[in-house]
C-alpha cells in the first residue's frame, strides 16, 4: 500500500460486534481471517493444476517410455541425451531467433505507431478498436489466412510478381520461411504492443513535460528524459510477455510449416510436441518442457534484474 | 507491479495546457501527413487479412484459390454460412460452449485473481511469502503447457471432469488466474490505505471495503485483464482437443480445427467459423476499449 | 505511487505461520481426493455405446449409425468426429490410461501397433463372426501380430488374433489427367518410368501445367507420398530384423527420383505442399498427375474444373507392384464393460454387413467386401483401381515406433527436396536415426 503513514489496523467495529448477530460474527470471522480467505482459493487451484502437474513432469522426465508406457527409471539420461541432441540444439536457436527478430521488430513498430496514435485524431477509439483484430483472432484461423496468403501463386506471390519476377516461396523456401512466421507474429502482436505503449504514454503526468516545455527542452530531449524512464517498467513489461509467449510458439508453425521445410522453421514447441503427442515419449518431452522451463525463468529473472524493476 | 515513476505527482485525467502547446508545436502539414500516411499504411497491413477472411467466407473454395486473386468477391456466396450451419449443426452447441466457458471463465478467474492479489498486496505474511507467492504464481505461467497435459487429463478423469464444461472452465481459470494476479497486484498497489482506512472508520468491515471501496477503483484493471482472459479463452485449442471429446463441452476453436479434415482444408467454410468467432470479442472489445487502455497503463481512475 | 514504503498491516491481521503451515495441509488434502468411478454390471447389453471416429473419412460411418445402424441394432450410437491429429492425441490420452470414454475407437492403420495392447480380441464379440466376402489383406491388418510381416519384439509370442475390423478399406491410388496425357501423346503410366516421361514431357511442352505433384511437406506428408515410390522400387521398407532396407542401390533411385526428378517437374512451392495443395492443384488441371487416397479423390472431383478428366489407375510399379494400405480400422476398446462390448459387437457386425455396407458406398463410404466392390464397380471412377490395388496392397511397417520412423524419415526427404542434403547423405541419415529410434525400443536386443 501506498501511504506511510496509513495502516489497516484492528478496527472499533471489530471489538464492538463480539455480540452482534450471526451474521456480524460471520463477517468478523471473514476480517480475521481475510488474508488466508483471499489468497488460498487461487493457490489450491494453483498448486493441484500446475504444481501437481510439474511434480509429475519431472518426474515423467526421469523415465524411459515405450509407445507411451514406463519401461524404466533412467535418472538424469534424457537430460543428457537432450544436451546431445543436435535437432533440438537446431531448435533452440531457432526459436532463439526468431523470438528475438519478431519480439524486436513487434516493439520497435508498436512504439512507433503508439507515439503517432499518441495524440487528438478523429476515430482514435476506433483505431484502437480494429487493430485488436489481429490478437482476438482464433490462431488457428490466422494461421490458415496466412497459408492462403503465402500460397505459392497466392496473393503474396502476386503482389511481388512486379518486384522479384515468380514466386517467393514464403513458405517452401528453407531461407525464407521462418521469416514468414515471424511476419504472421509481428502482424498478430504488435497491436498489443501498440496498446500498452499508448497506455503508458498517457500515463506520463502532463505537468513533467510542461515543465520541461518551459525549461526550453526539445522534443527528443522530453521524449529521452522523461517519457521513457517514465515508461520503463512498461517496457520491461510488454517485453517479458512478449518474450515469454513468442518462445511458446506452436499453432502457426503447425499450420503453416510443420517445422520445415528442413529443420528451418522447427521451433522447440514443435520439437516437443512431436516428441509428446507423436511419439508419445513422455519421458523426452518432459525433459524438454523442463529445460525450456528453466531457461524462460532465467531469462525473466534476467530481465527483471537488469531493468531493475521491481514487480 | 509498478508502472508509476518515482514520484509522487498525480496523474491528470484532463488534457493539460502541455498538449496544446505540443499540437501547436507539432501542427505543421508534414508531420501531419507523415502521422497520417504511417497510421494508413499499419491500418491497412492490419485489416488486410482479416479483410481477406470476412470476404473469403463470401467465396467458392476455387474462388479463394485462384490466380489472380479475387480482390472482391465476385459471388457472394452468402449460403457458405447456412452451408456451416446445416452441414454442421454442432456449430450452434459449439459457440454456445464457447460463450458459457469463456464467460464463466473470465468472471471466476478475475474475481479469485483480484482477491488473492488483494490478499498479498493489503497483508503481510510470514517467510516472505507476499513476494515469494505472487511470484511462484506468475513462473506457472512460464510453463509450457504440453506437457502438464497428460497429468491433468489424468486428474481429470479421476474427479469425472473430462469432457464437461466446469472441467474446461477449472482448467481455463487456472491459465488466466496468474495473469490477473500479476495485474492486479500493480493496480491495489497504487490504491492508498487511507482509503480502505477511512471505510472501516465508517463501519464497513474490511471485507466489506474491498468489495465497495477496491474493486471499483481497480475497475480499469479488472477490464484490462478480463480482456485478457477472455481473448486467451475464447481462443484456446490444446487443452480443449485433450480434455474434450464431443459437442458436449466442445468450443469453437475445437470446431474449427475439425474443418481440417485429412485430406482438404474447408477454406470457405473456415472463413466463415474465422468470422462468426471473431465478432462477439470484437464488441466486447469495442464497448470496454477505453477502460482497456487505461487498464493497460495500471492507472487509477479518480 | 511508490511502493518503496510500503506499509503493511503489522497488527491484527498477520498471517501467522501456524495457520499458514495449517492450510498448506489443507490443500494437500485437497489434492489427493480422488473420485472413484461406480464399477457397472458386466451382464446384458449397453444401450448407446460412443464412438472415436476421424473427421472426414469417420463421417460416412456416423451417417450410415443414424440411417441404419441404430435401427437395426436399436443401439444409440454416439459418433464424435475428431481432426485427424485431435483422434490420435485422444485416442493415446484415454488408451494410454485405461480410459473408457470411447467403447470403439477408429484409427489409422499405422496406428494400430501401437493401440493393439488396448483392444480387444474382437471375433468373441461379433455374434456371428467375421464375414467370409472381406478382402483379406484388410483383416491381417487388423491382426495382431499382423501376419507375414515383421513385428515387434515380444508381439511374435503372442497368438494372431484379430482386434479391429476395416472401415474404410483405403489403398493409395494414382490420379492423372487424360487431357494433358492426350496433349503430350503419352499413354497411361504403367511404370514410373513411364510417370517421369510423360510428366517431363507436359511439364515442358504445356504452359502452367507441371508434369507431377507431391506432398512435400516434412513429416507424415512428404513419407505417406514418397512410400508408394519407395514400396514399389525398392521393396519393404525394413527387412525381418528391422534394418533399413532402403539404403540398396534401389532405394537410393527411388529417393532420387521422387525427391529430385519429380519434383523438379512439380509445382514451385511443392517443398510445403499437403494433401489439400495436391488435390487442389491436380482437381484444377495445375498438375497433370500424382498420389491420392480414395477418400481424398472424392474431395478431388467435387465441384473442380477437370473433374471429367482425371482417370485413376493402381500405384506404377517399379521393380515390383506395391500399392499402400491406408485403412481405418474400427475396434472395441478393452478397457470398457462387458456391456459395452458387447453392443459394440453386434453394431460392429451390423456395420460389415451386405445390407449396410450398400448403403455405405452409395453415402460415399469406401468399401472392403468382396461382394460390394463388385456390386458397385462403376459407382465411383476410383473404384476399380482401388479393388485392383486393395487385395494385394501392402501394409506400412508394423511397428510401434512408426511415428517417430515416419517423421523422421520425412524430414530427411524434405531436406533431399529442399537440396539441403543428397540422397546418399540422406540414405546414410535415414539408416542411422532409424535403426536408433528402433534400437532405443529395443528391436535388437
Amino acid at each position: 500500500m501506498s501511504e506511510g503513514t496509513n495502516t489497516v489496523s484492528e478496527n472499533p467495529i471489530h471489538a464492538s460486534a463480539s455480540e452482534g448477530s450471526r451474521k456480524e460474527r460471520l463477517a468478523l470471522w471473514a476480517d480475521e481471517h481475510l488474508a488466508k480467505l483471499l489468497v488460498i482459493p487461487t493457490l489450491v487451484l494453483l498448486f493441484s493444476m500446475t504444481f501437481y502437474p510439474m511434480i509429475r513432469a519431472i518426474e515423467m522426465s526421469m523415465y524411459q517410455y515405450t509407445a507411451g508406457q514406463r519401461i524404466g527409471f533412467v535418472g538424469l539420461d534424457n537430460y543428457v541425451n537432450l544436451f546431445y541432441d543436435s535437432t533440438w540444439r537446431n531448435s533452440l536457436m531457432v526459436t532463439a531467433w526468431y523470438v528475438f527478430l519478431s519480439v524486436t521488430v513487434q516493439f520497435v513498430v508498436g512504439f512507433v505507431i503508439a507515439v503517432l496514435l499518441n495524440r487528438k485524431l478523429k476515430f482514435r477509439g476506433l483505431i484502437q478498436t480494429l487493430i485488436l483484430i489481429p490478437m482476438i483472432l482464433a490462431p488457428t484461423v490466422i494461421a490458415l489466412v496466412w497459408r492462403l496468403l503465402y500460397a505459392p501463386g497466392g496473393l503474396l506471390d502476386f503482389i511481388f510478381y512486379p518486384i522479384v519476377g515468380g514466386n517467393v516461396g514464403w513458405i517452401s523456401d528453407s531461407s525464407i520461411a521462418l521469416y514468414s512466421l515471424i511476419l504472421t507474429e509481428v502482424w498478430q502482436w504488435t497491436p498489443l504492443v501498440v496498446l500498452v505503449m499508448l497506455a503508458g504514454l498517457q500515463s506520463v503526468p502532463d505537468h513533467l513535460k510542461e515543465a520541461a516545455v518551459m525549461d526550453g527542452a526539445s522534443r527528443l530531449r522530453i521524449f529521452w528524459d522523461i517519457t521513457l524512464p517514465h515508461m520503463k517498467s512498461l517496457i520491461v513489461l510488454i517485453l517479458i510477455i512478449r518474450v515469454i509467449d513468442s518462445i511458446r510458439v506452436f499453432d502457426k508453425v503447425y499450420i503453416l510449416t510443420r517445422g520445415g521445410p528442413g529443420e528451418s522453421t522447427n521451433v522447440v514447441s514443435m520439437e516437443m510436441y512431436r516428441a509428446a503427442f507423436e511419439f508419445t515419449n513422455w519421458g523426452a518431452a518432459a525433459s524438454m518442457a523442463i529445460s525450456l522451463l528453466l531457461i524462460v525463468l532465467l531469462i525473466a529473472i534476467t530481465f527483471v534484474k537488469i531493468a531493475e524493476v521491481k514487480f | 507491479m509498478a508502472t508509476k515513476p518515482e514520484t509522487d505527482t498525480p496523474v491528470f485525467e484532463t488534457p493539460g495546457r502541455f498538449e496544446k502547446l505540443y499540437n501547436e508545436y507539432e501542427g505543421t502539414k508534414w508531420s501531419r501527413v507523415a502521422i497520417y500516411g504511417g497510421l494508413s499504411m499499419y491500418l491497412l497491413w492490419t485489416l488486410f487479412p482479416v479483410y481477406w477472411m470476412v470476404t473469403g467466407s463470401l467465396k467458392t473454395r476455387e474462388g479463394l484459390l485462384t490466380f489472380p486473386p479475387q480482390w472482391i468477391p465476385l459471388q457472394m456466396e452468402i449460403s457458405n454460412y447456412v452451408v456451416l450451419f446445416t452441414q454442421r449443426p454442432e456449430f450452434w452447441r459449439f459457440i454456445l460452449n464457447s460463450m458459457i466457458v469463456t464467460i464463466a471463465t473470465t468472471i471466476i478467474a478475475t474475481f479469485l485473481g483480484a482477491c488473492a492479489a488483494y490478499g498479498f498486496v493489503a497483508f503481510d505474511w510470514p517467510y516472505d511469502l507476499d513476494f515469494h507467492l505472487p511470484f511462484y504464481i506468475l513462473s506457472t505461467r512460464f510453463m509450457p503447457p504440453i506437457v502438464v497435459a497428460i497429468p491433468i487429463y489424468v486428474i481429470f478423469r479421476d474427479i469425472a471432469l473430462v469432457n464437461t464444461l466446469p472441467g474446461l472452465i477449472l482448467l481455463y481459470v487456472m491459465f488466466n488466474v496468474p495473469f490477473v494476479v500479476w495485474m492486479m497486484k500493480g493496480f491495489f498497489d497504487e490504491i492508498p490505505d487511507s482509503l480502505v482506512e477511512s471505510a472501516m472508520i465508517d463501519g464497513h468491515t474490511h471485507l466489506g471495503a474491498f468489495f465497495k471501496i477496491v474493486l471499483p477503483l481497480a475497475k480499469p484493471g479488472l477490464f484490462a485483464s478480463g480482456i485478457f482472459a477472455m481473448i486467451i479463452t475464447w481462443n484456446e485449442l490444446l487443452f480443449a482437443l485433450i480434455i474434450t471429446h464431443s459437442a458436449d463441452a466442445a468450443t469453437l476453436p475445437v470446431g474449427l480445427s475439425s474443418l481440417i479434415t485429412q485430406y482438404t482444408i474447408q477454406w470457405e467454410l473456415i472463413s466463415v467459423a474465422g468470422t462468426i468467432a471473431m465478432i462477439p470479442v470484437l464488441i466486447f472489445a469495442f464497448i470496454v476499449r477505453d477502460e482497456l487502455v487505461r487498464g493497460f497503463s495500471m492507472g487509477v481512475d479518480g | 505511487m511508490t511502493r518503496d514504503t510500503p506499509v503493511r498491516d503489522n497488527s491484527g491481521d498477520l498471517v501467522d505461520r501456524r495457520s499458514v503451515l495449517a492450510s498448506s495441509g489443507a490443500t494437500i488434502t485437497a489434492l489427493s481426493l480422488a473420485g472413484c468411478l461406480g464399477d457397472e454390471s458386466e451382464e446384458g447389453t449397453a444401450e448407446s455405446i460412443s464412438v472415436a471416429a476421424v473427421e472426414g473419412e469417420g463421417s460416412w460411418f456416423d451417417t450410415l449409425a443414424d440411417e441404419y445402424l441404430e435401427d437395426e441394432t436399436g443401439i444409440e450410437i454416439n459418433v464424435e468426429l475428431l481432426p485427424f491429429d485431435g483422434l490420435f492425441e485422444q485416442l493415446v490420452s484415454v488408451l494410454d490410461n485405461r480410459g473408457d470414454e470411447f467403447d470403439v475407437v477408429f484409427m489409422d492403420d499405422p496406428w494400430f501397433p501401437r493401440m493393439a495392447n488396448h483392444l480387444e480380441p474382437l471375433e468373441q464379440w461379433l455374434p456371428d463372426g467375421l464375414p467370409d466376402e472381406l478382402i483379406q489383406s484388410t483383416v491381417d491388418i487388423a491382426t495382431w501380430p499382423t501376419p507375414n510381416e515383421a513385428v515387434p519384439p515380444g508381439a511374435d509370442e503372442l497368438e494372431q488374433e484379430v482386434r479391429g475390423t476395416v472401415a474404410v478399406g483405403n489403398a493409395q491410388l494414382f490420379a492423372y489427367n487424360t487431357d494433358h496425357f492426350d496433349e503430350v501423346g503419352e499413354d497411361p503410366p504403367e511404370t514410373w518410368d513411364d510417370v517421369l516421361e510423360a510428366g517431363q514431357a507436359i511439364d515442358s511442352e504445356l504452359d502452367d501445367t507441371a508434369g507431377f505433384v507431391l506432398r512435400g511437406e516434412r513429416g507424415n506428408p512428404i513419407n505417406a507420398s514418397f512410400y508408394a515410390v519407395g514400396g514399389s522400387m525398392a521393396g519393404r521398407m525394413f527387412d525381418d530384423d528391422w534394418s533399413y532396407n532402403w539404403s540398396s542401390t534401389e532405394g537410393r533411385d527411388a529417393i532420387d527420383l521422387f525427391a529430385n526428378e519429380l519434383a523438379d517437374i512439380s509445382p514451385e512451392g511443392v517443398t510445403a505442399y499437403d494433401s489439400d495443395e495436391v488435390i487442389t492443384a491436380i482437381g484444377s488441371g495445375e498438375a497433370a498427375q500424382g498420389l491420392v487416397w480414395p477418400g481424398a479423390a472424392s474431395d478431388m472431383l467435387d465441384g473442380t474444373s477437370e473433374g471429367d478428366n482425371i482417370e485413376f489407375t493402381v500405384i506404377p510399379e517399379g521393380t515390383q507392384y506395391a500399392p499402400t494400405q491406408g485403412n481405418w480400422i474400427a475396434s472395441i476398446n478393452t478397457y470398457t464393460g462387458d456391456p459395452q462390448k458387447r453392443a459394440a459387437g453386434e453394431v460392429l457386425q451390423e456395420f460389415i454387413s451386405r445390407e449396410a455396407q450398400e448403403l455405405y458406398v452409395e453415402d460415399g463410404g469406401v468399401p472392403f467386401r468382396h461382394d460390394i466392390f463388385e456390386e458397385y464397380i462403376d459407382h465411383e471412377p476410383w473404384m476399380e483401381a482401388l479393388y485392383n490395388s486393395l487385395p494385394e496392397a501392402l501394409p506400412r511397417p508394423r511397428t510401434t515406433e512408426w511415428n517417430e520412423i515416419e517423421e523422421d524419415h520425412g524430414i530427411i526427404l524434405n531436406n533431399v527436396l529442399t537440396d539441403d542434403m543428397t540422397v546418399d547423405e540422406a540414405v546414410e541419415q535415414a539408416e542411422e536415426d532409424l535403426e536408433d529410434i528402433l534400437d532405443r525400443a529395443g528391436y535388437y536386443a
